[in-house]
């Protein structure tokens, strides 16, 4: 089920009516809220709720085990060999068999490993990362070990942020599912206004750029150097705008539920480098990599060059977790280089004086091209795309410039946004004109067929 | 000092009474104010023995306009589908204009579509058709729609229907048709609400049927509103005349099942259609027919005599006036159901020798006289 769709409006309808009846009844509050996120979760496929009910009740038997007995580590060690297992198997044993298959090949073993072709559980990533995050918590008393089963359940499958995230913490979401939501008219409003806007930026924004960058990224070899510079541009806008606008209808249907959710993006766009524009994209991801694999690794304790290793290493395991193809991996590894490369001149004053608007095209410029790696359908075309764009040969360039100058006007809005200027956006005027007009839009561009988003594939 | 909690990535904050205004705005202005400003404006352009075109088969909107204008300037409407629409003739030589040539009058206005079934005919006006009210009407039926259970719409199986648009969303009755439940929903909302309406009729009309954002990636250097005109022709712009009949095309005889009158959907769809125009006090006349004889076997042709008669039968119960087009030459037949340009000639004289007929022509020539 999609957020920007009828059967999600019918649903949320009638989940919102039901829970602020039993607003006051917490016990049944939790159950219809875990009725109604395992129906939102089995609409893709029944069968999955298979499996995320048995892995929500490995993980709360666990959590119970590790809180009350002496075996501790070895519970933890159960579930994280598990949630790993689940992974591995769902999403990473194709790209596994694949490239054995092709090891074989090259050194000549006559042995036919099949490819295994394993239907990926929507969300899988995000839901995993969830729970193993409370697990490791409770191991480490950051959180309180969760006794009611089906609070539990519902923390694990909370509909608005299960398939896509932001993957929350328990010590965040537990809390506010132990008491009757308080949910204000101000909660209301901002719910509204999230969930609006990030309509807006999935159908306008990102379905549109999705046609451009679709067309160009599907056969590369068909176009110059100048068309890929701009389709490359237009994907950095466009997974922006799906992701972010899928977290901002996520956030906004929680909020209306009186349930807070953590800020995913910061305007990610406008970073002045690149440990700064992992501070604002997808941030509750970053902060779990940071948390439960960068701190472990050692983190910025020790030499020079250990610290650089951790960077690069939790860069890389953040691209395999996107998905299983070495385009990922380079990609994680890119800007884990980029990271370490600059983690020096940062802070130089040389970069401190550099003008902010210079360093914001820096890092934007550089991040566009990892995004070469992340959107290329494999590593030859991504190698291809890059070698055209070194090129520079431009027979017949093909550039929407109404569709670009558009997204143009967005950077600027967000550029202003972070500025000192913040305040000329911040009148009743231009909120409701924008709203208007962004509402106008999505009233245009709503009548084509609804595209999933880019992340429910990790 | 505490800092100051985010609110999102750059997302407009609105409070209640700004979303309300927000809310007026597109509601009032944008869904409905919008549309009837440019239904004003616009002009859709209407010569003498207009049809919609083909390519336009799709855009109720100029269905609606036309409908509009047909209802102030002509005394007969002519509902139906490509028979009436004129499949394989100009729009001069249509049965509709044939009448008006022989009455020397504009009396009978052309709002055929093509592919217009009758599952399909009942949405169209009941949507899009209010403005034909009090009006005479000339109600083709054209029995071919119930040649099989997939042209009746009554089959199991998966088809591509004929303006699916118009046919009932939320009918388990039609299985045939497998639209997903959001589209169902979207349909509904271009019935509903005017805006949507416009929206596909500029998509028509201006993009090729193309949704906006295709357009502007298939044309990076155009911008969408130099393609927008307040001006819109959508009659038939290139249809020519043909003159092959079907033995010539190479037609084989056809065994068809038919579908009985008391299990067919078209049938049922077309007495809804009676009943609509009977509640809108139009005057009506059905046409039964053409249909080609000469192209069923002989077991087929008569079980199409037997669904012919109950047709027959049901329109003399319900006391409707009906013609009944008689066999004509076998040369005279394109396919199974549409004359070419001779067959329409001799289906126009018929209309007009009929003692049924002839009172709504004397009545629209006289109608039309007066207005003059």
């Amino acid at each position: 089920m999609l957020f920007h769709t009828w059967t999600f409006v019918i649903f949320f309808t009638i989940t919102m009516a039901v829970y602020l009846l039993l607003r006051r009844h917490t016990n049944w509050r939790l159950l219809w809220l875990l009725i109604a996120s395992y129906v939102f979760y089995g609409w893709w496929n029944p069968l999955f709720l298979i499996l995320i009910f048995y892995s929500t009740s490995l993980e709360y038997l666990a959590g119970l085990m590790i809180a009350d007995t002496r075996y501790k580590k070895t519970w933890l060690t159960i579930c994280l060999l598990n949630s790993t297992f689940m992974l591995g198997f769902f999403k990473y044993a194709g790209f596994f068999t694949e490239n054995l298959r092709t090891l074989f090949t090259i050194l000549h073993i006559p042995l036919n490993v099949p490819v295994a072709n394993i239907l990926l559980p929507v969300g899988i990533s995000f839901f995993t990362f969830q729970s193993m995050s409370y697990i490791i918590d409770v191991y480490y008393k950051k959180v309180k070990v969760e006794r009611h089963f089906i609070r539990y359940a519902s923390f694990v499958a909370m509909f608005p942020q299960m398939v896509a995230g932001p993957i929350e913490r328990g010590r965040n979401i537990l809390p506010q599912l132990r008491h009757a939501p308080v949910i204000r008219k101000l909660d209301v409003s901002d719910g509204l206004s999230l969930f609006l806007i990030g309509l807006v930026k999935k159908v306008v924004l990102a379905d549109f750029l999705a046609i451009y960058v679709d067309k160009v990224y599907n056969n590369p070899s068909f176009y110059d150097s100048t068309t890929l510079i701009f389709a490359t541009y237009a994907f950095a806008w466009q997974i922006y705008f799906d992701f972010s606008g899928y977290t901002d209808m996520a956030r906004g249907v929680a909020k209306a539920m009186g349930i807070r959710l953590m800020l995913n993006f910061n305007n990610p766009y406008t970073a002045v480098d690149i440990g700064d524009f992992w501070r604002r994209w997808h941030i509750s991801l970053s902060s779990w990599f940071k948390d439960y694999v960068y701190v472990p690794l050692g983190g910025n304790r020790g030499f020079k060059y250990k610290v650089y290793w951790n960077v690069l290493l939790t860069m890389v395991i953040s691209g395999f977790w996107h998905g299983a193809a070495w385009t990922f991996i380079i990609w994680g590894g890119l800007n884990g280089l980029g990271r370490v490369l600059t983690i020096d001149l940062e802070k130089t004053q040389f970069y401190l004086k550099t003008p902010k608007i210079i360093k914001q095209l820096l890092v934007f410029h550089f991040i566009c091209l990892t995004w070469i790696f992340f959107r290329a359908a494999n590593l030859s075309d991504a190698m291809l795309i890059l070698k055209k764009i070194c090129q520079f040969n431009n027979v017949s360039p093909e550039i929407p410039v109404f569709l670009l100058s558009a997204v143009g006007l967005i950077w600027i809005y967000q550029l202003i946004f972070s500025s000192k200027y913040k305040w000329l956006l911040e009148n009743s005027f231009v909120r409701v004109g924008g709203m208007v007009i962004a509402l106008v839009l999505f009233l245009i561009f709503s009548t084509g067929a609804n595209k999933q988003f880019i992340y429910f594939q990790f | 000092m505490r800092k100051k909690r985010i609110f999102s990535s750059n997302t407009f904050r609105l409070n209640f009474k700004e979303l309300a205004i927000t809310g007026v705005i597109i509601i009032i202005g944008v869904l409905f104010l919008l549309p009837f400003i440019w239904g004003k404006i616009e002009n859709i352009r209407t010569g003498s023995e207009f049809r919609i075109g083909y390519d336009s088969r799709d855009d109720y909107w100029v269905y609606e306009k036309w409908a509009e204008k047909a209802a102030e300037k002509y005394p007969v409407i002519f509902i139906g589908d490509s028979v009436v629409w004129g499949m394989y003739v100009d729009s001069s030589s249509t049965l509709p204009a044939k009448i008006n040539r022989r009455l020397n009058s504009q009396v009978v206005a052309n709002l055929a579509i093509d592919g217009m079934h009758s599952v399909a005919l009942e949405g169209l006006l009941k949507y899009y058709g209010g403005a034909i009210k009090n009006k005479t009407v000339i109600l083709h039926y054209n029995p071919l729609w119930m040649n099989s259970r997939k042209y009746d719409l009554s089959d199991d199986e998966e088809m591509q229907v004929h303006h699916p648009r118009l046919i009932p969303q939320f009918s388990s009755k039609y299985k045939c048709y497998t639209e997903s439940f959001s589209g169902r929903l979207n349909i509904c909302r271009e019935r509903t609400v005017p805006f949507f309406c416009l929206l596909n009729h500029i998509r028509l009309a201006f993009f090729n049927n193309e949704d906006l954002n295709q357009w502007m990636v298939d044309n990076p250097y155009k911008t969408p509103f130099s393609q927008i005109s307040m001006t819109v022709d959508p009659s038939e712009k290139e249809k020519k005349n043909s003159s092959e009949n079907w033995k010539q095309k190479g037609i084989a005889a056809q065994e068809w099942e038919w579908v009985p009158l008391d299990k067919s959907y078209q049938w049922q769809a077309f007495t809804n259609v009676v009943k609509l125009l009977k509640e809108r006090d139009n005057h009506i006349c059905v046409m039964v027919g053409p249909l080609n004889p000469y192209m069923l076997t002989p077991a087929s042709l008569v079980k199409f005599r037997k669904i012919q008669q109950g047709i027959c039968n049901w329109l003399k119960n319900q006391n409707i006036e009906y013609v009944l087009v008689p066999d004509l030459p076998s040369e005279m037949y394109a396919d199974a159901s549409h004359p070419l340009d001779k067959g329409y000639d001799l289906i126009a004289d018929t209309l007009l020798q009929s003692p049924i007929f002839v009172p709504y022509t004397k009545q629209g020539a006289s109608l039309c006289s007066v207005k003059k």
